[in-house]
């Protein structure tokens, strides 16, 4: 069952045009991130599926029914979608009690809902925050604040959860932690929830589907495994992950191209003879020995990125027209800049006839 | 909610072109206009007689010897007295905030306590006790020491919510001290500066009391003259329009020097206080000597006075009586500016276009018009429409309102600023309508600065004279218009009660303003 429909979704301000044409959807109970770059439109859309912002053409629907579009408008009180924005926005003359118990004041207006409440009680369980219930914002550490951000937009959901950069605000650290926290209390709740993030780790680990948007136009929607492994364009190819883009020419089932001889790995060659751009992933390229059989390309070691768990080397080619592919090799005895080194590449990950 | 519910809701809503949003945009327009509208219409009176008259006769009134001697009196006193309250105000405001200067909560009340005093009282106390404070110099004495407040106030805040990190890269990058200060906080604190010295000039230009008791000519002194004495309105319309394009000079000052504003940002950790030291000691004579001589002279002067004064007398009944007059007539009057100045700090501070800085900023020039004037205007466009109005208590709570308006949006802007917009969003999407978030979230976050506004415009309002004089209903006299009367007969035994209670009537507010600011201050920089 899908929790949210977005259709042909169009968006301006004045002169500066935001959304074009949106569509995707969104499964019940499952984490979508939407991924762009600064200014691409993420969050104007999250606004507009809360219903901050008005559409300007499309439809947007909830659970099956349309809640902006066709003539109908719900304002964002009548969706009861949760929405935590970037800052978190916690009001900062309550506490922290009375911040998640907010959205439950509904038609219970003679008794303000509070530390007793159940569905309080169960929320600062979940979101870890017991024995804070008296604190004001500004006495709680950066997590906290989105923790308590959290539990305000689930307490009173219809199981929507909007979720604007939440962890952007924070320090490494600590974002790293909480990702793992915020996804286990989305799973936790059962709730439908959209992350809207620039950070490309961010979304490939926290979610089940990736909405990428580059200047309000969706690039490619996909589970995180098949966008990093089957990217739909060159585009969202280099937006996800490091990418090698090489040109080459297709002949007898396989690519050639600076690297040699590449295997594709894909379901449908084009024909022989068709000019194509490949990707190979920097972890699909080996070191190999100088005497080694099969096609292989060498090379000289430009610059050399430690990372700890692995290595990234830029490889200029020997010959070719300039061109430099990046390696990740695992271990520290990966070789040093000045090096020359001989490449095989296993196979691309994809390949787009060029025109 | 069930489906079913959402989707009834979504049928009914149907029928609606555009989003409330709009809806509320278009109330917040209306209503500051509305309130701009208010506040120019002593500039409309103006040009209106400036009309009738014909420019011909305006000009004959202003090219003369006098109008030379006006303007070079009014521009150097604006300027001697503008530069010494901005120093004293921000060298108090450093003191207070940047240094671990002891008893800091104490000196920040007594060092706003001064709004309390009206600078009549203290141009008074001055003059009654030491002859010889007088004229030019007895003027930017008085009138410097008497609004440095207006110039601490906003800088203190600013000093509070700026940017250590910005001091400290400052500092790393090779400056010393006082230059990193000079070139990072400085600059984070310039908008309040300059908001500060635009509003002591603006009141310099319209200050009347003081002057005619340091015997000190300005414009405003001349306006009155050319009005009470001669009846003369055309030179007193003529002399007012120069007020007007002086006031318009200042407000364009403002805003060129200011530039673009600077963003501010939360604090994650309060700045870092210089150690004073041996210097401890004296800055604290330092701000003892600046609280005596504000606060201490005319309350020494006012006992000094009741005790030796041969016309002394303790009349209760009347005492009372003005003293409640004014009360009535000042919250009136605070309530109506504080409430008219929500929508136009909303305005300017959420949709920042054009449209909306003019009309903010047109709205302070009536700051520079002396209390008179306005009155006048008040007065000719009641008896033209509301003729049962006209010296009415109900216009004098207008006019008083119409006059410090621009006060309470001061406030209002910075109070509005600590209650961004997107807390009311939040709190729509946890299904909350338009009333309930006012009253839940904006309200309660507005509510120290509508306090706090309400408190300054009660403040300056329980001085005002010359308006008061003009329209105050028969029979009823305010505290400042008694103490005014019999200063002017020289009993000043009689006059002091008046003055004495007239202070303790706005220490209340004084403090309560001292106070608000710590709070606000605290919370800021805690947040």
């Amino acid at each position: 069952m899908t929790a949210i429909e977005v259709n042909g979704l169009e968006k301006s301000f004045g002169e500066r045009h935001v959304l074009r044409q949106l569509s995707f959807s969104v499964p019940e109970g499952s984490l979508t991130a939407i991924l762009g770059p600064s200014g691409s439109g993420k969050t104007t859309l999250l606004r507009t599926i809360a219903g901050l912002e008005r559409a300007d053409g499309g439809t947007v629907a909830l659970g099956g029914r349309v809640v902006d579009g066709s003539g109908v408008f719900v304002p964002p009180e009548r969706r009861l979608i949760g929405y935590v924005p970037q800052e978190g926005a916690l009001f900062p003359h309550l506490n922290v009690v009375s911040n998640i118990a907010f959205g439950l004041e509904h038609g219970r207006r003679w008794r303000r809902p509070g530390a007793d409440d159940e569905r309080v009680r169960e929320l600062l369980d979940v979101t870890g925050l017991t024995g804070l219930e008296r604190r004001l914002p500004h006495q709680l550490s950066g997590g906290e604040r989105q923790r308590v951000a959290l539990a305000r937009a689930l307490a009173p959901s219809s199981g929507i959860v909007l979720l604007d950069e939440p962890l952007s605000s924070l320090d490494a650290e600590l974002r790293t932690s909480l990702r793992l926290e915020l996804v286990d209390v989305l799973r936790r709740s059962s709730a439908t929830a959209v992350l809207v993030t620039h950070d490309q780790d961010e979304a490939l680990s926290m979610s089940d589907s990736i909405v990428l948007l580059r200047q309000g136009t969706i690039v490619q929607q996909a589970g995180p495994v098949e966008l990093y492994g089957r990217p739909a364009t060159p585009e969202a190819a280099r937006f996800v992950g490091y990418s090698n883009l090489l040109r080459g020419r297709i002949e007898r089932g396989a690519a050639r191209c600076s690297l040699g001889w590449v295997r594709l790995d894909l379901a449908d060659v084009p024909p022989d003879g068709t000019a194509v751009e490949i990707l190979v992933r920097p972890e699909q390229i080996r070191l190999v020995d100088a005497g080694a059989n099969g096609s292989a390309a060498d090379g000289v070691v430009a610059r050399r990125d430690f990372h700890g768990h692995d290595v990234l080397l830029r490889v200029r080619l020997d010959g070719g027209p300039g061109e430099d592919v990046i390696v990740r090799l695992r271990g520290p005895e990966a070789p040093g800049v000045g090096q020359h080194v001989r490449l095989q590449a296993d196979a691309a990950a994809a390949a787009w006839p060029l025109p | 909610m069930t489906n079913a519910a959402v989707e009834m809701k979504a049928a009914s809503l149907g029928v609606r072109r555009r989003p409330h949003v709009r809806f509320g945009r278009l109330l917040l327009v209306t209503a500051s206009l509305i309130v701009a509208g208010a506040a120019l219409l002593p500039l409309a009176f103006l040009l209106l007689q400036a009309v009738q008259v014909g420019w011909t006769e305006l000009w004959s009134v202003l090219w003369r010897p006098l109008t030379a001697t006006l303007l070079w009196n009014t521009v150097r006193l604006t300027v001697c007295v503008t530069i010494g309250a901005a120093v004293i105000g921000v060298a108090a405001a450093w003191c207070t905030e940047r240094t671990d200067l002891p008893l800091r909560r104490l000196w920040t009340v007594l060092l706003v306590l001064p709004l309390a005093v009206p600078d009549f009282v203290l141009g008074f106390g001055w003059n009654s006790l030491a002859p010889g404070v007088y004229g030019f110099w007895g003027s930017v004495l008085v009138m410097t020491t008497g609004s440095y407040p207006l110039v601490y106030l906003p800088v203190a805040a600013a000093l509070r919510s700026a940017d250590p990190d910005l001091e400290d890269v400052a500092r790393t990058l090779g400056s010393r001290r006082a230059l990193a200060f000079a070139r990072t906080v400085l600059q984070q604190i310039r908008p309040a500066l300059l908001g500060g010295c635009l509003v002591v000039s603006l009141i310099l230009l319209a200050e009347f009391g003081t002057f005619e008791i340091l015997r000190f000519q300005t414009f405003s002194t001349e306006i009155f003259n050319e009005f009470e004495i001669g009846f003369n309105t055309p030179a007193a319309c003529a002399l007012s329009l120069v007020l007007v394009a002086i006031g318009l000079c200042l407000l364009v000052t403002e805003v060129v020097v200011r530039g673009p504003g600077v963003p501010r940002r939360g604090l994650g950790r309060p700045p870092r206080r210089a150690r004073l030291g041996k210097l401890s000691p004296l800055v604290m004579i330092a701000l003892a000597a600046l609280v005596g001589v504000s606060i201490g002279v005319p309350l020494w002067a006012i006992v000094y006075w009741f005790v030796q004064g041969s016309s002394s007398t303790l009349p209760a009944t009347s005492l009372a009586h003005a003293a409640l007059a004014t009360a009535a007539y000042c919250s009136a009057a605070a309530a109506i500016s504080t409430f008219a100045a929500v929508p136009v700090a909303l305005l300017v501070e959420r949709r920042r276009t054009r449209l909306s800085m003019l009309l903010e900023r047109s709205t302070y020039i009536v700051l520079a018009l002396p209390g008179l004037v306005v009155a006048l205007a008040l007065g000719y466009f009641s008896v033209r429409y509301f003729p049962t109005l006209y010296q009415s208590s109900g216009e004098l709570v207008f006019t008083y309102a119409v006059m410090f308006f621009p006060l309470a949006l001061v406030v209002m802007r910075g109070s509005v600023a600590q209650a961004p917009a997107g807390l009311e969003d939040v709190a729509r999407t946890l299904g909350h309508g338009r009333a309930s978030i006012f009253l839940r979230i904006t309200l309660p976050l507005l509510l120290p600065g509508l306090l706090a506004a309400f408190a300054l415009v009660f403040l300056v309002a329980s001085t005002e004279l010359t308006a008061t004089l003009l329209l105050h209903p028969t029979g009823v006299e305010t505290l400042a218009t008694q103490f005014w009367a019999y200063t002017s007969d020289f009993s000043y035994g009689a006059a002091a009660p008046y003055a004495l209670t007239l202070m303790l009537v706005a220490m209340v507010p004084g403090v309560m303003l001292g106070f608000w600011f710590e709070r606000i201050g605290g919370r800021r920089a805690a947040s």
